[in-house]
């Protein structure tokens, strides 16, 4: 059987080592857009901070049999004839395709994009271009464009390195993605007290190049200064090859339960794809790296010939913010259903039950199993006599199972 | 290879394996810090040690992204290569069981490592609910176990049909 797999990230490499242990005859090709060696996008923030010791550490486990190609972006796909088409003028037929291209960028403003102190931060070049960036301007701040996630994680790598930074925010609020408008404040509250500026309503209009620095315009008129400008709005699938093909795509690729696309023998993993979410039972993009693992470990065992269902997705976020875990998952950024919240100075715990099960939550501070509210929420345990125990982040395994004595006597 | 083995039913809640796990790997006596963890269930009077299983294709050494959890093929453990690690949490959200997780402090990860082949959680475990045995020798208690236990039935079966 032979296998090409588009794309040499997590989902990507993943489904190659899967691969290889479940069809050893295989011939298995992984196609890389990049030029260097895959490496751990998840964790260019850490490589920025410093907390990534080595450069070394970025860099993936490589497959041991796969044959991986760099440079191959992939740019045409043709459905007929089985084959793919790269950017090197190269063709590479297959019987089983996976789609593991991942997401770019998005940059809204048409202006912005292309100024070389205009940065995006999704690959190891961007951090590269970021970091040289801060050593030459003679400026040190760094403007940050859009408050979600990316770039809060930025502001907490240059907070470490004690590089101020100013957020521009479009809306009125931080994380407005991920949580609601309380946790919002209360991050806010830990940015600034780790020198980080907050500008809401504005958004930048243009950026004029000054010596080694940047000039920021915004919405008011008002001009600000920064060493660059770094773009964070969010990803979008990278599906442009696909365009001409009768694959099935929303914002992203519409994939089966078997992460299978629209077109037989071609599977989708990762940040690529839609897949339907547990709480709103919708197509929805779950663009996380564990769930690119999942994905991309499922697909590539249906791609051998199985059939392995993939369950329904919970959106989910895990991250260090100023010295704070914020931590989140399901409905977050609003209330809804039974609504339980707990705020003291240095935590905010809030968690959503529908029917007496978890369908979201959110805790800014300290929660002590994250791994078994994402259990209980998966699995949609019943959590209606453990509401005073969830909601003080205190939720363990062994609180949904019946005690082992009864099971100890048969 | 030996493997840490509970057995629910001995575990009187006493939590003395908490202390020693903690003093262990940090010289404190702080539960919050130790890597076995003994679930109360007051109610039912019933106490269920709970620590990693060292799970054979292991959910947070897939998803760290920087390969600082890997399995070790001579041990059996799951390894954390504190070097490597970055503090990203992906792994303690990934165990369903809650079995790696945060120290006191909720910045560092920690998980059980069988102390390096020497668990000093067995040693304080008077009333024998933990073991560190080879796993083929606990498949035969296993057996033998199950086998009495079927045993007493057949036998309750033979009484009543008789």
């Amino acid at each position: 059987m032979k296998y090409v797999i588009v794309g040499a990230s997590a989902a990507g490499l993943n489904a190659a080592r899967t691969l290889e242990s479940l069809d050893p005859q295989g011939e298995i090709t992984i196609l890389s857009a990049e030029e260097v060696f895959p490496y751990s996008k998840m964790s260019l923030p850490y490589l920025l901070s410093n907390k990534l010791k080595k450069r070394d550490y970025l860099f993936l486990p490589h497959p041991s049999k796969a044959k991986l190609l760099l440079g191959q972006r992939v740019v045409k796909l043709d459905i007929e004839r089985k084959k793919v088409e790269t950017v090197k003028n190269k063709t590479f037929s297959y019987d089983k395709l996976l789609i593991a291209t991942g997401a770019e960028p998005y940059v809204p403003d048409m202006e912005l994009e292309g100024s070389p102190l205009v940065l995006t931060v999704r690959n190891l070049s961007d951090m590269d271009k970021l970091k040289d960036k801060l050593k030459k301007s003679d400026v040190k701040r760094v403007i940050l464009s859009g408050a979600g996630l990316v770039n809060s994680e930025i502001a907490d790598a240059l907070a470490e390195l004690k590089i101020p930074a100013t957020f521009v925010i479009r809306s009125s609020r931080m994380l407005s993605q991920i949580v609601d408008e309380e946790g919002s404040e209360f991050i806010a509250e830990r940015a600034i007290e780790n020198g980080m500026e907050l500008i809401t309503g504005e958004s930048i209009t243009k950026v004029q190049e000054k010596g080694d620095h940047a000039n920021v315009f915004l919405t008011s008129g008002k001009i600000i200064q920064g060493s660059c400008v770094v773009v964070g709005k969010g990803v979008r699938p990278s599906i442009d090859f696909l365009e001409k093909t009768p694959i099935k795509c929303d914002t992203g690729i519409l994939v089966n339960e078997y992460l299978e696309t629209s077109v037989k023998d071609v599977y989708a993993a990762g940040d690529v794809t839609e897949t339907k979410d547990l709480i709103s039972d919708e197509y929805e993009m779950h663009a996380l790296w564990p769930v690119a693992m999942e994905q991309s470990r499922i697909a590539a065992t249906n791609m051998v010939g199985y059939s392995w269902k993939y369950p329904k997705e919970v959106s989910r976020n895990i991250v260090n913010l100023f010295g704070e875990v914020v931590f989140t998952g399901g409905i977050s950024k609003e209330d809804a259903y039974d609504v339980y919240k707990e705020k003291e100075s240095r935590s905010y715990h809030k968690i959503l039950v529908r029917d007496g099960k978890l369908v979201g939550f959110v805790f800014v501070g300290d929660v002590l199993n994250p791994g078994v509210y994402l259990a209980a929420m998966k699995n949609q345990w019943d959590v209606s006599h453990l509401l005073n125990e969830a909601i003080k982040g205190a939720l363990s395994y062994s609180m949904f199972k019946a005690p082992t004595r009864e099971v100890v006597n048969i | 290879m030996k493997v840490l083995m509970l057995d629910q039913a001995k575990c009187t809640g006493c939590r003395a394996c908490e202390y020693a796990c903690s003093f262990e790997h940090t010289g404190k006596f702080n539960p919050l810090d130790s890597r076995i963890k003994v679930n109360e269930f007051w109610e039912d009077l019933t106490f269920v040690p709970s620590v990693c299983l060292q799970c054979e294709r292991a959910y947070c050494e897939e998803v760290c992204p920087t390969s600082a959890l890997t399995k070790n093929p001579e041990t059996g453990v799951v390894e954390l290569n504190k070097e490597k690690c970055i503090g990203c949490k992906q792994c303690i959200v990934a165990c369903p069981w809650g079995s790696i997780k945060l120290d006191h402090t909720g910045k560092e990860v920690i998980k059980c490592d069988n102390c390096g082949g020497d668990p000093a959680c067995i040693k304080v475990c008077y009333p024998g609910a933990l073991s560190y045995e080879e796993v083929e020798d606990i498949t035969n208690v296993k057996v033998q176990e199950t086998a009495t236990r079927l045993k007493e039935i057949a036998k309750d079966l033979v009484k009543g049909g008789a």
